[in-house]
């Protein structure tokens, strides 16, 4: 009876901290779908519900290019940043190597930084070297902040996984090629998964870079392309559409979350060796 | 099916002041079942692994059906390993488990990958758990599907890594029994590390003793147990292990520190006159004097103990009989006590008695020693001075 009551309490303070989590979001989907002056109403829920902002949105160039740049460059980004990551984690983990620990305390020192602080002088020398308003003008900074933080991530997992059976797979008769990638990668799959999320999030939500070193379609970014909405016509207040887009941005991550938590929290190690 | 051939191995680690194996010779041949058994760090791993080829040989040859394999990788070797700690795959099905070796090395349809895997499943008992994850077996069952993993490759030899270590004793018993016929069905050379005797003894064809890198002595279990090389194979074969106890020659015999044996000539041949040796009395070798019979109870000596404390196990009464030792060959039984990981500090008498016998803690006893069978060594040395006077027994 005791354990039923306690585990009520907890329900409860579960369903508190969701709600009071997930009430900003509800609202924005609400604001979404509200229509026109309906936004004033007063009201939680839209009087008449309709989907024309989201109509509006993917009209709107501003928005469309937007979001294709936000893919592109977040795809890429991710892409590189975990090859590279999945390297160096290798090496560190695994490898006899001089000044690992100088590689990743200045992996720490650099993902450390402050954001801010380089966006200045990255906007004057973009565009001294042309690589301002360009997609590999954000790639380049978001790697020099995702990629420390891939590495540290990829490192601590790589350290977990059952190495020996890199062994064992050897003795069975695999080639080292047979060994990495039929035993090892499928291992390591969890954790690979779980840095490209939190990579592909840092570029997805970027808003700092993506405002200072972009200025038209050819790269700007959604977080910053919001900044620069207006509603369907110039008399109409653009919170609806602006909620709207937030809501088309904001689907790919949660997805991803949800998609993927499986195989991030999946103990694939456990039974692998004895304990 | 191979012979295996170790001349004079050596494995140095960088910045090791000894080297891990030093010199180690061995020849394992066709479906022999060698041992490999001795206290932890001894090197008894590291030699398997050279064998296996996951560790690179300083110096010495390495033959495999007498092909020199020193520069051959794990995979060329053609040797099917199972390791302490199983390393099954967890992220497939133990019928993927088993099918891995075959799948690997491919040219093998589906077809006679499923039959053989089948094949070895029967063999082992495994049929009902092939759709199962490795973290869903139980240890005897994740050791079953390593030993099957190793047997469906038809590799040239077994290596297997103290495989029944991280089983409770229960079910090591049954495996031990169970790898046993297994192998004798099998046929297959195979090497076993372990570092316990019991295993060694039993499961054997011939057991290697290994201390600090070198081998002590290679032989078949009954001859280990009988005729031990040296102090250290004395103290490390047996359970209860074998009494050490110092003695000093004297003439026709050696005075112990409770009795005064007399031996025959042929034990004596080569202890050197009024020298103090380590004695080696094996447990068994002492009984209560009241349940021994006249003829042998002549070949024998009679002597008074004060026992301390008995154990009664059913099929054999342990007494234990506390003595004083002579300071220097105290020190040197400690030592090797140190070194076998033996926790007996106290210098005393194991003796196991025949369970009938009405001897109890706390009382003076009549104990017979059994003079034919005790064994004398070198203090120093730790060699065994009897050994080539009882060979022939």
């Amino acid at each position: 009876m005791k354990g039923r009551g306690r585990g009520a309490v907890r329900m409860l303070g579960a369903i508190a901290i969701v709600a009071w989590a997930l009430l900003p979001v509800a609202w924005i989907v609400s604001l979404s779908l509200k229509a026109g002056d309906d936004i004033q109403n007063r009201r939680f829920l839209p009087t008449v519900w309709t989907l024309d902002n989201y109509r509006t949105v993917f009209r709107t160039p501003l928005f469309t290019s937007a979001l294709r740049n936000s893919v592109g460059v977040s795809l890429i980004a991710t892409a590189i940043s975990i090859v590279l990551a999945t390297f160096a984690a290798y090496a560190i983990a695994r490898l006899e190597l001089r000044g690992k620990r100088l590689v990743l305390g200045f992996a720490l020192a650099v993902a450390t930084f402050p954001v801010v602080s380089i966006v200045g002088p990255l906007f004057d020398l973009w565009r001294r070297v042309g690589l301002y308003d360009t997609w590999a003008g954000l790639v380049l900074p978001y790697l020099s902040f995702t990629l420390p933080l891939s590495i540290w991530v990829l490192t601590a997992f790589f350290r977990q996984l059952p190495w020996e059976l890199e062994q064992a797979a050897v003795m069975d008769g695999a080639t080292r090629w047979q060994a990495f990638r039929k035993v090892m990668v499928p291992l390591a799959a969890p954790g690979v998964f779980t840095a490209a999320i939190l990579t592909f999030l840092f570029a997805w939500n970027d808003f700092v870079f993506g405002i200072s070193l972009t200025s038209t379609d050819r790269a700007r970014n959604v977080p910053a392309a919001l900044a620069f909405f207006t509603g369907s016509s110039q008399y109409q207040h653009p919170a609806g559409a602006i909620a709207a887009a937030a809501v088309v941005v904001t689907v790919p991550v949660v997805v991803l979350v949800v998609v993927f938590q499986r195989r991030i929290v999946a103990g694939l190690t456990s039974g692998a060796v004895k304990g | 099916m191979a012979s295996i051939v170790l001349d004079h191995l050596v494995k140095r680690y960088a910045g090791a002041p000894e080297p891990a194996v030093d010199g180690v010779s061995l020849a394992v041949d066709d479906g022999e079942l060698v041992i490999l058994v001795g206290p932890s760090g001894c090197g008894k791993s590291t030699v398997l692994r050279m064998i296996a080829g996951l560790e690179d040989i300083t110096a010495g040859e390495l033959r495999i059906d007498g092909e020199r394999v020193n520069e051959l990788g794990p995979r060329e070797r053609g040797l099917a390993m199972v390791f302490q700690n199983y390393a099954l795959y967890p992220h497939l099905s133990v019928l993927e488990n088993i099918a891995f070796p075959l799948r690997v090395s491919g040219r093998r349809s589906e077809a006679e990958i499923r039959r053989k895997v089948g094949e070895v499943a029967a063999l082992l008992e495994l049929e009902e758990l092939l759709d199962r994850r490795p973290s869903q077996l139980s240890g005897g069952q994740r050791q079953r599907v390593a030993m099957g993993r190793a047997i469906v490759r038809e590799a040239r030899a077994f290596l297997l890594d103290e495989p029944l270590s991280n089983l409770d004793a229960k079910l090591r018993a049954q495996m031990r029994t169970e790898i046993a016929r297994l192998q004798r069905r099998l046929r297959v050379t195979t090497v076993y590390v372990t570092h316990d005797q019991v295993e060694a003894m039993t499961l054997g064809d011939r057991v290697a003793v290994l201390r600090r890198g070198r081998l002590q002595q290679v032989d078949r279990p009954r001859d280990l147990y009988e005729r031990p090389a040296n102090l250290f194979v004395a103290g490390f074969i047996g359970s209860p292990p074998m009494n050490l106890v110092p003695a000093t020659v004297e003439e026709g015999g050696v005075v112990l520190p409770f009795a005064r044996v007399r031996l025959p000539p042929a034990l004596l041949r080569r202890a050197p006159p009024h020298a103090r040796l380590i004695a080696g009395i094996r447990p068994e070798h002492l009984e209560d004097a009241a349940l021994v019979g006249g003829e042998a109870r002549a070949e024998g000596v009679v002597f008074d103990a004060n026992v301390d404390v008995t154990e009664w196990l059913g099929h054999e009464q342990l007494a234990y009989v506390p003595y004083d030792a002579p300071g220097d060959i105290e020190a040197a039984l400690r030592r090797l006590a140190r070194e076998l990981a033996g926790e007996s500090l106290r210098t005393q008498l194991v003796a196991s008695l025949d369970a009938r016998s009405a001897i109890r803690g706390g009382t003076t006893a009549k104990l017979w020693l059994d003079a034919r069978r005790m064994q004398l060594f070198d203090p120093d040395t730790g060699e065994n001075l009897t050994r080539d006077a009882t060979a022939g027994a």
